[in-house]
C-alpha cells in the first residue's frame, strides 16, 4: 500500500476533482450543442459513453459567423466518470480520517459513487426497444429502432426460420463485403445510408432505379437524408443500402434493402429461397404479448387525449404464465426484468407501440438520491448540534 | 479502495471492447398480421382481425362467410345461426344461435396449451383446476379435413354449462368457440356446435380471390403490396400532388406515361380479371359538385343519373375519413365497373378512379383503397 499512496495521493487530489468537474461542464456544453447536428442516442454514445470524443471546433461557433474545421480530442464521459469515482475513492482512502463526525460526508460520497455506478450499470446494460402489435395479433419480439440488422431467413424448415443477422456495424464501410459460414453468399455493401426516404417510380430517376438489379429496388429507390438531430422533432433514423449477393464469382444481383420495406424480398441460391430484409434489430422473447383491445379515449367533444391504453394477454409457455394485463400511461407491465411501457400507437388506433425497457440499475438513482439526502441530512445536522453545543458553552 | 479504482479502470476497458459479430438463432414461423404492415415504420394497419367484415349477407357458405381479415380460414354456419355484431374483445365474430351466443376467437399459437385453456374457463365456473390426466377423457378429440378438433362440455355448479371447442386449422392459429348456456341445452345445441368446429377449415389460400384482392402473384409482388400498406404511413405530408409522386405502387401496377392535363397519375392493374386502369385527377374548388360528377361517370357507363346524393349508390371502401364519398357503379351488361372516390385536400377536388372489368376491378379494390387512403391521408385529404 505504501508504494503505491504516491499515486493514490496524487489520484486524490482536490485539484484533479475541481479539472474533472470543469471537464465534466465542457463535456456536457459539447454534447448538448452536439445534439443540434446529431440524434440523442449517437450524441449519448460518442460524448458521455465513450473514453474519447473528437469535437468539433465548429460546434462553439455559428458557421455562418466563421467556418472552423476541424476536431479536437477530449476525455469522454466514461473516462471522466472513472476518474471521478478513482478520485473519490482515493481522497477516501488516503485523506480523509474516518469519525462519526465525517459520518454525513462519507454517506454522501457513498451515494455519488453509486449514482456514478447506476450510470455505468445503465451504459453498459440497459436496453430499450419498442413492442408494435396490431389488435388481434401478438408479438415475441423487441424492436430497438436506433439500430438496424440485414437478416438471412432461411424458411425452408415448416415450423421455425434460421436467422442470420448482420449487424449494422459490419454494414457502414462502403464497398465493405461480408462472408460468414452461415450465410449462404456474400454480401458486398455497394451503399450504406445511415438515414434514408423511399422513392416511389414517379420520383425516382432511372440512376436511382438503375441501383438495383433485382427485388423490389427496381422499381423503388432509397435516397439519403441527414440524420435526424436531437432538436428536429425526429427520433427515428431509417437506414437504407444496396447490396450485392456474391455467390462465388457470380452476382446473385443487387438489392435494395431498407426497413421502408417492411416485407422480405426472397432471393434464389442455387435452388433454395431465402427471404433478406434490413430491418430494425430484434431481439426475441420467449412469451408472446397479444392485443385484445387498444384505447384512445378524448375528453368529450375534442381531440385532446384522455387515456390510451392495451389490453394484452400475455401467454408464457416456458413459465406456466396466460393473464391478461390493462397497460394505461403510468401504468406499466413489468415481467421477467422488462418494463413495459404504454408508449405510442398506430394509426387509425388500430395497433399499440408498447416501450420496453431492460434496466437493471433502475433502482441505482433512487437508492444514490436518497443516500446522499440522509447523507446531507446527517452532515448539516451533525454541524448545526455542534454549533448549537457551543453557543450554549 | 485502491482495488475498486484498479476495477474501475477495468470496467473502462472492457467496455470499449464491446464487438458486433453475426449470429443466427431459429425463431418460430411468424403469423402474419392480417392485412396489415404494421411493421418497423409503424405503418396503418388495414383489415386487422377487429376490422374484418364479411363479403356476403350470411351464412350458409364459405365464400360468403370469409372475413377479409381471416382470409386463410373459413366456416360454415349451421343452418338457424346469425352472425351478430360485438364489442367484446378478443372475439372474432359472435354468432346467435336460436338465442344461445356463440364467441369464435383466434390467437397465435398454442395459448399455453389445452389443459391451461380448459383450467382457465373451469375458473371462469367457479371450478377447480384438473390434470392432464383427467382433461383427456373430457374431451372429444378428432381430426376432420386439415383441422384438429377437440370439443368438451363443462358444467358448473349452478346449472350453467360451457361448450367450448378447440381448432387447429394449421394456420399457426388456435381458434376457441365457446358458448355458455343452461346445462340442460347442451344436448340440443352439441350437433350445431360440434358441425360449427369442425368447418372451421384453412381455405385455398388468399390467392384464390374469394373475399381478399386477388393475392400477391410473387413475393416481390408482396414486397411491393406491402410498400403500398407501407405507404399509408411515410408519403410525405403535404399536398395530394406530392403523395401521388412518392407514392409506391403494387409490383402488378404498371406506371402509364403521363399525358398531361388534369391526370396527376395513372396506372395499369394487370390481373387475372381482365385488368383495370386506376387514375387521380384533379380540379380545382369542389370541381363542380359530386352528384354532378357523379352523374358524368353514371352516363359514361350508360345509366341514367341520379337525383340526389342519396341515390348514387355510395359505398365504404374502407378508407375512413380520407374520402368524402365512394360510389361502385357499373353498366347495365354488368361489362364495365368503376369504382371511384372524391376527396378534397388544399383547395382541390381529387377523383380516384378504378374502373375496368368487373373482376379486374374487384381484384384491385384492396389495393385501390390502400393506394386512396395513403395519398389522401399524406395530403391532408378530407
Amino acid at each position: 500500500l505504501n508504494a503505491i499512496r504516491p499515486a493514490l495521493r496524487s489520484l486524490a487530489s482536490l485539484r484533479l476533482t475541481v479539472v474533472l468537474f470543469v471537464l465534466s461542464m465542457v463535456l456536457i456544453l459539447a454534447g448538448t450543442l452536439a445534439q443540434t447536428q446529431q440524434g440523442i442516442w449517437l450524441v449519448v454514445d460518442e460524448y458521455f459513453r465513450s473514453i474519447l470524443v473528437l469535437i468539433p471546433f465548429q460546434l462553439f461557433v455559428p458557421e455562418k459567423i466563421v467556418r472552423l474545421p476541424g476536431v479536437f480530442p477530449f476525455p469522454g464521459g466514461l473516462t471522466l466518470g472513472v476518474l471521478l469515482f478513482a478520485n473519490l475513492l482515493a481522497a477516501h482512502a488516503v485523506r480523509f480520517k474516518p469519525s462519526w463526525k465525517r459520518t454525513g460526508m462519507i454517506l454522501t460520497h457513498a451515494g455519488v459513487l453509486l449514482l456514478l455506478v447506476g450510470e455505468f450499470v445503465t451504459g453498459a446494460f440497459a436496453k430499450e426497444g419498442n413492442m408494435t402489435i396490431a389488435e388481434g395479433a401478438s408479438s415475441n419480439y423487441i424492436e430497438d429502432r436506433r439500430t438496424c440488422e440485414l437478416v438471412v431467413v432461411d424458411q425452408s424448415d415448416p415450423t421455425d426460420d434460421l436467422v442470420v443477422s448482420v449487424p449494422r456495424g459490419m454494414l457502414e464501410d462502403p464497398d465493405t463485403t461480408i462472408s460468414h459460414g452461415l450465410l449462404p453468399f456474400t454480401v458486398r455493401v455497394a451503399e450504406w445510408m445511415p438515414n434514408s426516404r423511399l422513392l416511389g417510380p414517379m420520383q425516382a430517376s432511372q440512376a436511382q432505379i438503375a441501383k438495383a438489379t433485382a427485388g423490389i429496388g427496381r422499381q423503388v429507390a432509397a435516397s439519403p437524408v441527414a440524420v435526424s438531430t436531437g432538436v428536429d422533432g425526429a427520433d427515428v433514423d431509417i437506414p437504407a443500402a444496396y447490396i450485392e449477393l456474391m455467390r462465388g464469382d457470380a452476382s446473385l444481383g443487387t438489392y435494395l434493402v431498407t426497413p421502408w420495406l417492411t416485407m422480405a424480398q426472397e432471393v434464389d441460391v442455387g435452388g433454395k429461397r431465402y427471404a433478406i430484409a434490413l430491418r430494425f434489430e430484434r431481439n426475441y422473447r420467449p412469451y408472446t404479448i397479444s392485443l385484445i383491445d387498444f384505447r384512445h379515449d378524448r375528453f368529450v367533444g375534442t381531440q385532446v387525449a384522455r387515456n390510451f391504453s392495451s389490453q394484452v394477454r400475455l401467454v408464457d409457455p416456458t413459465r406456466g404464465v396466460d393473464r391478461e394485463v390493462l397497460i394505461s400511461m403510468n401504468n406499466p407491465l413489468r415481467y421477467e426484468g422488462e418494463t413495459f411501457y404504454q408508449a405510442s400507437f398506430a394509426p387509425d388506433d388500430s395497433g399499440t407501440v408498447l416501450q420496453v425497457v431492460r434496466n437493471p440499475g433502475w433502482l441505482l438513482p433512487y437508492i444514490s438520491c436518497t443516500v446522499v439526502t440522509l447523507g446531507m441530512l446527517v452532515h448539516f445536522g451533525v454541524r448545526m448540534w455542534e454549533s448549537t453545543r457551543r453557543r450554549l458553552a | 479502495m485502491e482495488g475498486l479504482a484498479v476495477l474501475a479502470v477495468a470496467c473502462v476497458l472492457a467496455a470499449a471492447c464491446e464487438r458486433e459479430e453475426v449470429r443466427s438463432y431459429r425463431v418460430a414461423k411468424e403469423v402474419p398480421v392480417p392485412g396489415g404492415a404494421m411493421g418497423a415504420t409503424g405503418a396503418a394497419s388495414s383489415g386487422v382481425v377487429s376490422g374484418g367484415s364479411a363479403d356476403g349477407t350470411g351464412g350458409g357458405s364459405m365464400a360468403e362467410r370469409r372475413p377479409e381479415a381471416e382470409a386463410e380460414v373459413a366456416w360454415v354456419l349451421p343452418a338457424g345461426w346469425k352472425d351478430v355484431p360485438s364489442e367484446q374483445p378478443m372475439r372474432l365474430a359472435t354468432f346467435d344461435a336460436d338465442g344461445i351466443e356463440v364467441a369464435l376467437s383466434a390467437f397465435p399459437g398454442s395459448v399455453g396449451g389445452d389443459l391451461a385453456n380448459v383450467n382457465r374457463w373451469r375458473g371462469q365456473l367457479g371450478l377447480a383446476p384438473i390434470g392432464q390426466a383427467q382433461l383427456e377423457p373430457t374431451l372429444a378429440r378428432r381430426r376432420v379435413g386439415g383441422s384438429d378438433v377437440a370439443t368438451l362440455v363443462i358444467e358448473g355448479s349452478d346449472g350453467q354449462a360451457m361448450l367450448a371447442a378447440i381448432v387447429v386449422p394449421g394456420d399457426g392459429k388456435t381458434w376457441f368457440v365457446k358458448s355458455m348456456l343452461d346445462a340442460a341445452k347442451v344436448g340440443a345445441m352439441r350437433p350445431g356446435f360440434d358441425a360449427f368446429a369442425d368447418s372451421i377449415q384453412r381455405g385455398a389460400g388468399s390467392g384464390s380471390g374469394m373475399g381478399g384482392t386477388g393475392g400477391p402473384a410473387s413475393a416481390e409482388a408482396a414486397s411491393s403490396n406491402r410498400a403500398l400498406d407501407t405507404a399509408a404511413s411515410t408519403l410525405p405530408a403535404g399536398s395530394i400532388d406530392a403523395a401521388l409522386r412518392a407514392f409506391v405502387p403494387p409490383a402488378h401496377w404498371t406506371v402509364e406515361s403521363q399525358s398531361g392535363g388534369i391526370v396527376a397519375a395513372a396506372y395499369s392493374a394487370s390481373n387475372g380479371g381482365g385488368g383495370a386502369r386506376i387514375t387521380a385527377t384533379s380540379l380545382s374548388g369542389d370541381g363542380g359538385g359530386d352528384l354532378a360528377n357523379i352523374n358524368r361517370w353514371r352516363g359514361q357507363l350508360g345509366l341514367s343519373p341520379a337525383a340526389t346524393l342519396g341515390e348514387v349508390g355510395a359505398i365504404d371502401l374502407g378508407i375512413g375519413d380520407a374520402g368524402t364519398i365512394t360510389v361502385d357503379l357499373a353498366n347495365a351488361e354488368g361489362s364495365d365497373r368503376m369504382i371511384a372516390s372524391i376527396v378534397r385536400a388544399g383547395g382541390e377536388t381529387w377523383f380516384f378512379k378504378l374502373r375496368g372489368a368487373v373482376a379486374g376491378v374487384e381484384a384491385e379494390r384492396g389495393e385501390f383503397a390502400t393506394f386512396v387512403r395513403a395519398v389522401a391521408r399524406a395530403g391532408g385529404g378530407r
